[in-house]
């Protein structure tokens, strides 16, 4: 058995004892029990697995864990109850059955931590790697909209 | 970053019951749901799409870490299932194939494991041979005579026809003044919900538990219940939220094979569907629709006829309501004096073809739609004004010949058009503009519309109880699938509406057929318009439930109290609230109950049958850009309406049908399951497209039309109003931009150019959906 791996996930360290290429994905969904990582199609097509990686969004699926090994890692368990994206989807009601939506909260984290302010374009480039079969991007857009409104505005 | 109040302040206006759990991923699906001692399933599937299964070989399956059995026909046949065949409209489906195999991807074996890895390694070690025998994958192929047949007691491999025809064709056909004809033809595509197919049972007493991912959990425990010969009450169903569903999720699957599989090994077992699975399970019925219209000299519509053919895989799952919303649709929501239909889907080798969002309507309006565009150029008529002049109105007949009811095509079709003309604000007749910074020399604009109609589920039954507690709070119990569209938020504010009492106090109860009442099923847009119906009359029963309490808790007549929400107040002042009057009566509770049932019915005024209690009423206008050098189609507005009557949640209204718009550009656009020797592919959703943000139109809108306040105001699903508009409204845009017609979907850049390279785009002459010059 290889040397376990040590993770911080939302803010605890956390020892693993897996080969080095499960993919994060495995080890915190169905290892941790962290269930809003999802795993719909597992070829990185459609970002439901997306967490942050110190800071960056990656998909779970296609991630080592052994690169994730002494990283932050942020699933959406890990928000504050007051998380200001989780809060604008909700708002806005941008999203439907919810299947995808943590890993869009996760991705538009990783977009706003490199742009606080990103034009449409922007957003659009960010979120093509997560998809919505229910069809709520107008809505998701609108959410992004207005927290990168906040980012323009100086915040 | 801090929470802005602003949005706070948003939520409180219109907000989905559960969005805070749903957004961080604290919903719990089907997958989530653990018991102690599960095992997990893994299906072996068939790799040809017809045989005779000659062995299946479990040895070095059996010898693998964790794995607890083996499964194959041979335990159905011992167990004296084998016979048993399963299927809501049409018994054809064995739990596990036994002697033959029908499609490829069919399930011949499973295997039984302590986790669900060791399952599908050991899965993979299960030797299989079949021995192949001749298969048919068209449907006007198995329709022929002589083909192979799917099934040996179905010597024609007819599955299903459904025809309907009114007026005199022969006299409408002699008086036409020209003749069209065409054939369009639609692929098979998968609903692709993101949460695939799930299911875990357990046995305790002779006395099946299950959790699944089912839109119709309450027929599902009917057939659990029929199959394993329990009572009724015998079979509990729990359907937690769906991660998606549009249609896939409709009927059972594989809950008969789970609910075996745990009894077998008396174990709990869960199986979840693979991603590659999913696309073998449920697909989008492949069709050739021929559509033949004439006009007369003044450019009337005088006949229309249509002719549909259908694949519908090995089993029959939805097939029989495909040939009929498709049969009815095809012709559209026209004044139309003479038409026939003919609509027939025959067995085929392919994987069950079953509900895909729009039913059977998208392929039928595809061509209807279409061909009306046709005809418009051709006569040189505005298509939108030659939708105009021939959409049903109030006091019309559709052309069944029964009345149309209560009609709104022409808002629905105003109302879309409107909207694209103020995003996409250019001449009236004339070009769209290009965008700010112009476009490039090979882009080519267009415009198009199309409407479409679809029928609701006629009859059908839903069963509500609305419950008061004593805690005060309110319980709403139907066995409606919260599955995204909403309908916990919709069924919650009815309910409240009725008491007068606030949402925060109002739970929608997930459907558990131990505690929740019958339903037929959450699909057919009708869970808005029948479950809430009958909610609304259940928490009305409550009321009178709890006027007897109050009643009796202050020794007054119940006619001497006043009602405010839940508290009652006598005429000499004294009052009692919900919480207390449960209390007082010594219960846990009062429940009101009420059903809703909507049945076929015969015109009084003319004494046809009518079709459907209601009709499902959308218009889409969008404008596409078409590359003409590289063949992309980017469809760039789109903008719809659809008839709702009343609107229960705005934001779910939108979210609804923009959700149509957003879902229909995918089989419009990429979409295709294509199928070699009868093997799907592609199995992967990085090679099976399905939209993404950036497909997104840069103006989208839509409208949910209301009646006015005041009339009767009766409410609409929007599940699918929508849908079926969208690929032909693209194809018109297409043919606007380019003068090139496309018959065959998806609309793909391979697609396109070759035909543009078939037929060069014209330079002039072409014209728009308004008239001449849609181009520029």
């Amino acid at each position: 058995m290889t040397d376990p791996i040590r993770l911080q996930v939302n803010g605890r360290s956390v020892d693993v004892a897996v080969d080095p290429l499960t993919p994060l994905r495995t080890v915190l969904g169905e290892l941790l029990g962290l269930r809003s990582v999802r795993m719909p199609c597992g070829v990185g097509a459609c970002g439901a697995c997306t967490v942050l990686v110190d800071g960056r969004p990656v998909k779970g699926c296609l991630h080592p864990v052994g690169l994730a090994a002494g990283r932050t890692i942020l699933t959406a368990e890990g928000l504050p109850p007051d998380d200001p994206v989780a809060a604008a989807f909700a708002a806005r009601n941008a999203f439907q059955c919810g299947f995808c939506s943590p890993g869009f909260v996760m991705a538009v984290h990783g977009l706003l931590a490199e742009d606080r302010a990103p034009d449409d374009a922007t957003v659009r480039a960010a979120l093509t790697g997560n998809l919505c079969r229910c069809g709520s991007y107008p809505l998701i857009l609108e959410a992004v909209r207005e927290l990168a409104g906040e980012g323009g505005a100086g915040r | 970053m801090t929470p802005a109040g602003h949005l706070a302040g948003l939520a409180a206006t219109d907000p989905m019951v559960d969005a805070a759990d749903r957004v961080v991923g604290r919903t719990r699906y089907a997958i989530d749901v653990e018991v102690p001692g599960m095992a997990h399933a893994a299906l072996v599937r068939s790799p040809v799409a017809a045989g005779r299964i000659l062995a299946i070989d479990g040895e070095a399956a059996r010898a693998m870490p964790g794995v607890v059995r083996v499964v194959s026909g041979a335990d159905l046949v011992a167990a004296g299932l084998a016979g048993v065949r399963f299927g809501t409209m049409q018994k054809d489906q064995p739990i596990l194939a036994t002697e033959s195999v029908r499609f490829a991807g069919e399930p011949v074996a499973a295997v039984i494991a302590e986790s669900a890895v060791e399952a599908r390694a050991a899965a993979a070690a299960v030797r299989v041979e079949i021995a192949e025998t001749a298969a048919v994958f068209d449907a006007d192929a198995a329709l022929a005579p002589g083909a192979p047949l799917v099934h040996e007691w179905r010597a024609d491999n007819l599955l299903g026809r459904w025809h309907a025809a009114h007026g005199d064709l022969d006299a409408a056909r002699g008086a036409a003044a020209r003749h069209f004809r065409h054939e369009f033809w639609s692929p098979a595509a998968q609903q692709a919900s993101l949460e695939p197919h799930v299911c875990l049972a357990r046995w305790e007493d002779g006395r099946l538990e299950a959790w699944t991912t089912s839109q119709n959990p309450s027929r599902v425990a009917e057939e659990l219940a029929r199959i394993f010969g329990l009572a009724p009450g015998g079979v509990r169903l729990h359907v937690p939220p769906l991660g998606g569903a549009y249609g896939g999720k409709n009927h059972a699957k594989h809950e008969p094979l789970v609910a075996f599989l745990a009894r077998l090994v008396e174990r709990p077992v869960r199986l979840a569907n693979w991603r590659r699975e999913e696309f073998v399970t449920v697909t989008k019925h492949p069709a050739r629709v021929l559509v033949e219209s004439g006009i007369d000299g003044e450019g009337r519509l005088l006949y229309r006829t249509a002719r549909l053919r259908w694949s519908g895989g090995a089993y029959a799952l939805s097939s029989l309501a495909v040939v009929r919303a498709g049969g009815l649709a095809v012709l559209g929501p026209y004044r139309i004096p003479a038409a026939e239909v003919e609509s027939v889907v025959a067995y085929t080798n392919l994987p069950p073809a079953g509900s895909f969002r729009g039913l059977g309507v998208n392929q039928a309006a595809w061509a209807g739609e279409q061909q009306i565009d046709i005809i418009a150029r051709e006569l040189a008529i505005d298509p939108v004004e030659f939708r105009r002049r021939h959409l049903v109105r109030a006091g019309d007949r559709l052309w069944t010949g029964e009345p149309a009811g209560d009609v709104h095509w022409l808002e629905c079709l105003e109302a879309a058009v409107a909207d694209l003309d103020r995003t996409s604000p250019g001449p009236r007749g004339g070009a769209p503009p290009p965008p700010a910074g112009g476009d490039s020399d090979a882009i080519r604009r267009g415009r198009g519309v199309a409407v479409a109609l679809k029928h609701t589920i006629t009859p059908s039954r839903s069963d509500a109880s609305v419950a008061l507690l004593a805690d005060g709070s309110v319980e709403v119990r139907t066995s409606a699938v919260d599955m995204g569209q909403g309908v916990s938020t919709v069924l919650a504010r009815l309910a409240g509406r009725v008491l007068g009492v606030g949402l925060e106090r109002i739970r929608s109860v997930l459907p558990d057929t131990a505690v929740t009442p019958f339903d037929a099923t959450s699909s057919s847009s009708r869970a808005t318009y029948a479950v809430g119906e009958a909610v609304e009359r259940a928490a009305t029963d409550l009321l009178v439930r709890l006027a007897e309490a109050a009643s009796a808790a202050l020794g007054v007549a119940p006619e001497r109290l006043t009602r405010d929400g839940d508290r009652l107040t006598a005429d000499d002042g004294r009052s009692i609230d919900g919480a207390t009057a449960v209390r007082a009566a010594g219960a846990a509770e009062l429940v009101g109950l009420a059903s809703f049932v909507n049945e076929p019915f015969v015109d009084p005024d003319t004494g046809v049958p009518v079709s459907s209690s209601h009709w499902h009423q959308g218009a889409v206008a969008v404008e596409v850009a078409v590359d003409v050098e590289t063949g992309v189609v980017r469809v760039e507005r789109a903008h719809g309406a659809a008839w709702a009557g009343e609107v229960v949640s705005a934001a779910g209204a939108r979210l609804q049908n923009e959700g149509n718009i957003v879902f229909g550009l995918g089989p419009t656009l990429f979409e295709e399951l294509a199928f070699d020797d009868g093997r799907a592919h592609p199995l992967t959703l990085m090679d099976y497209r399905i939209p993404s943000i950036a497909d997104l139109p840069v103006a989208l809108t839509s409208r949910a039309l209301e009646a006015e306040p005041g009339t009767h105001r009766e409410r609409h699903g929007l599940g699918e109003s929508l849908i079926p508009a969208v690929a032909p409204a693209v194809g018109n845009a297409v043919a606007a931009a380019t003068g090139v017609r496309l018959t065959e979907l998806p609309l793909h850049p391979e697609r396109v150019l070759n035909a543009l390279r078939a037929r060069p785009v014209a330079h002039d002459g072409v014209d728009s959906p308004r008239g001449a010059g849609g181009r520029s």
